[in-house]
C-alpha cells in the first residue's frame, strides 16, 4: 500500500499531459491544410495580431475533421486564444478576417479547459461556441449583443442616430462587464464599449474590474484614476460651488493634455507609461507579454504622435501619464 | 481604377465617386500612411478589402469611422533572417514558462486579408490608418463606396 502513491504520483502526469485543452471538428475541403494552430492573445487589444510568435500549439486534423488540441503549457489564468486553419501554401501566421475563408475563433481558455466545440453552422468555426463552459458562453453573449447594436446602426445613416446607437451599446457593455463574474468577458466587453462614452468613463469600468479581480495580464497598465473631482452643490454652498467650478475649468485648461496625447492607442498609452517609469524595450515587452519588436513599433508610433525623439522628451507629458 | 503607389507617406484621398485600389510595396519600411474616405449622404454600402503579405517587420491596418471608432483593424508581424537570429540569442536564457513559441527562432512570414463591409455607413471623413515598421512585403488594398 505504501507504494500506491507513488504509483498514482507516476501515472497522474501522463494522464495529465494525455487530456485534452480543446476539441473540435471542422470541415475542410482539399484547399485547406489538414493543420489546427492556436496563437496566445497577449493583450485584448491584439485580437487580429498575427504572428508566428503567437503561435504556442498545433496539431493535425484527422480526415473526418476532429481535431484535438493538447497541452500543459496554457496559461495559469483565462487568455483569449484564436485557434485558425491555413490554405495550402500559406505561412503558419495566416489570418483571414471575413467572407466566406475566415479561418479562425477565439476561445477563453487556461491550464485547466477542456473545450469541446460545437460544429458550425456556417463558416469553418463559430466563435466562441463552446458548451458548457460559462466563460465561453459570457463572451459569447457579448458578440451577440455586438451583433445586434451592428443591425441597429444599418437602419439609418444619420451622425445622430448613429452616435445613440454607439452610446446604448456602451451603456449596455458597461453594464454587462459591472455584472459579469468572470475576469475576461468583463474586460471584453469594455473593450467593446471604448466607443459613444468619454475616456474617463472607460478607465473607470476599467479601474472597477481591476479591483474586483485579483491580478492578471490583462489589467496590466490599468491604472486606477485619481478620485474624480465630483461638485456635489447639494452638499456645499454656493460659493463653494463657484470656485469649484471656476478651480475645474481653470484645472481643465491648464491640464488639457496636447490634442497629440489624445491620438495616442490604450497600448501605446500603456507603453508610454512604462517609458515613462525607465524601463526599456525588452522589460516592457516582457511586462505587456509582446515582443520587442512590437514594443519598438509602439515607441517609434509615440514618439511619432507626441512629436519628440528621445524617452528623455516623455517626461514633458508626465502630468497626464500620471493621470492616465 | 488601380493606382500602383510606392510608398512616400502621403495622404491619398479616395475619390469620392468611385473605387480605389491602391498597392503598397514595402522594403525595410517604417512609415504611418493614411487613406482617407470621404463619405456622403448618398452612400449606401462601403467595401473594404486588404490583402498583405510580409517577410519582415510589422504591419497594422485599421479603419476608422468619422468619430474615430475603430471599424476593422489587423496586424501582421514577421521575423526577418537578422531578426530571428536575433531573437534566437535573446531568448537563450529567458523565461519561456508564459510566451511560448513553436516557432519562434525561425524566420517567419505573414499573411492576412480582411473583408469588411458597412452598410449605411455614416456620413464623413472615414479613414484607413496604415501603420508600418521595418516591412518587407506588400499590401493591396481596395476601398468600394456603393451609392443608392
Amino acid at each position: 500500500m505504501k507504494l500506491l502513491p507513488i504509483f498514482i504520483g507516476l501515472l497522474l502526469p501522463i494522464h495529465l499531459a494525455g487530456q485534452y485543452a480543446i476539441r473540435g471538428t471542422v470541415r475542410l475541403d482539399s484547399t485547406w491544410e489538414r493543420t489546427v494552430y492556436l496563437s496566445l492573445i497577449p493583450d485584448l487589444e491584439d485580437m487580429f495580431r498575427c504572428s508566428e510568435h503567437l503561435i504556442m500549439a498545433k496539431s493535425d486534423i484527422r480526415d473526418d475533421g476532429q481535431f484535438v488540441l493538447r497541452g500543459n503549457i496554457f496559461p495559469e489564468r483565462p487568455h483569449l486564444v484564436r485557434i485558425h486553419v491555413n490554405k495550402k501554401g500559406d505561412p503558419p501566421a495566416t489570418l483571414v478576417i471575413g467572407g466566406k475563408d475566415e479561418n479562425h475563433c477565439f476561445l477563453a481558455l487556461d491550464k485547466d479547459s477542456r473545450l469541446q466545440l460545437k460544429p458550425a453552422t456556417e463558416g469553418l468555426f463559430d466563435h466562441f461556441s463552446v458548451t458548457q463552459d460559462p466563460r465561453n458562453q459570457a463572451l459569447y453573449t457579448i458578440d451577440s449583443l455586438r451583433t445586434y447594436f451592428a443591425a441597429i446602426d444599418t437602419a439609418f445613416s444619420s451622425i445622430a442616430y448613429k452616435n445613440m446607437v454607439q452610446k446604448e451599446q456602451a451603456a449596455t457593455l458597461l453594464a454587462f462587464a459591472d455584472s459579469c463574474r468572470f475576469l475576461l468577458p468583463a474586460l471584453y466587453a469594455v473593450q467593446h464599449a471604448d466607443w459613444g462614452i468619454n475616456r474617463q468613463e472607460l478607465q473607470s469600468a476599467r479601474a472597477r474590474i481591476a479591483e474586483r479581480f485579483s491580478y492578471h495580464p490583462y489589467l496590466q497598465g490599468i491604472i486606477p484614476l485619481p478620485v474624480a473631482n465630483n461638485t456635489r452643490p447639494a452638499l456645499w454652498g454656493g460659493m463653494l460651488v463657484l470656485l469649484v467650478l471656476i478651480g475645474g475649468v481653470l484645472t481643465l485648461i491648464l491640464q488639457r493634455p496636447p490634442a497629440a496625447f489624445k491620438d495616442l492607442s490604450p497600448q501605446e498609452r500603456k507603453i508610454l507609461y512604462h517609458l515613462h517609469t525607465g524601463k526599456t524595450n525588452k522589460e516592457i515587452a516582457g511586462e505587456l507579454h509582446i515582443e520587442p519588436s512590437t514594443v519598438k513599433s509602439h515607441v517609434y508610433s509615440i514618439y511619432q504622435k507626441l512629436n519628440i525623439s528621445s524617452r528623455k522628451e516623455v517626461v514633458k507629458f508626465k502630468r497626464w501619464i500620471d493621470g492616465e | 481604377m488601380l493606382v500602383c503607389f510606392i510608398f512616400s507617406g502621403l495622404i491619398l484621398q479616395a475619390q469620392q465617386d468611385g473605387d480605389l485600389s491602391v498597392d503598397f510595396d514595402f522594403e525595410n519600411t517604417t512609415e504611418v500612411k493614411e487613406i482617407l474616405v470621404p463619405i456622403g449622404t448618398d452612400v449606401s454600402k462601403i467595401m473594404f478589402q486588404f490583402s498583405g503579405k510580409i517577410k519582415g517587420g510589422s504591419l497594422k491596418v485599421r479603419i476608422l469611422d468619422p468619430n474615430g471608432k475603430k471599424e476593422g483593424a489587423f496586424q501582421l508581424e514577421a521575423v526577418s533572417r537578422d531578426e530571428a537570429k536575433e531573437k534566437s540569442e535573446q531568448q537563450e536564457g529567458e523565461d519561456k514558462s508564459y510566451t511560448y513559441s513553436i516557432i519562434g527562432k525561425s524566420r517567419s512570414q505573414a499573411r492576412g486579408s480582411m473583408r469588411k463591409q458597412v452598410s449605411k455607413p455614416m456620413p464623413g471623413q472615414w479613414k484607413v490608418e496604415i501603420d508600418a515598421y521595418s516591412v518587407d512585403g506588400k499590401l493591396d488594398a481596395n476601398i468600394q463606396q456603393i451609392t443608392e
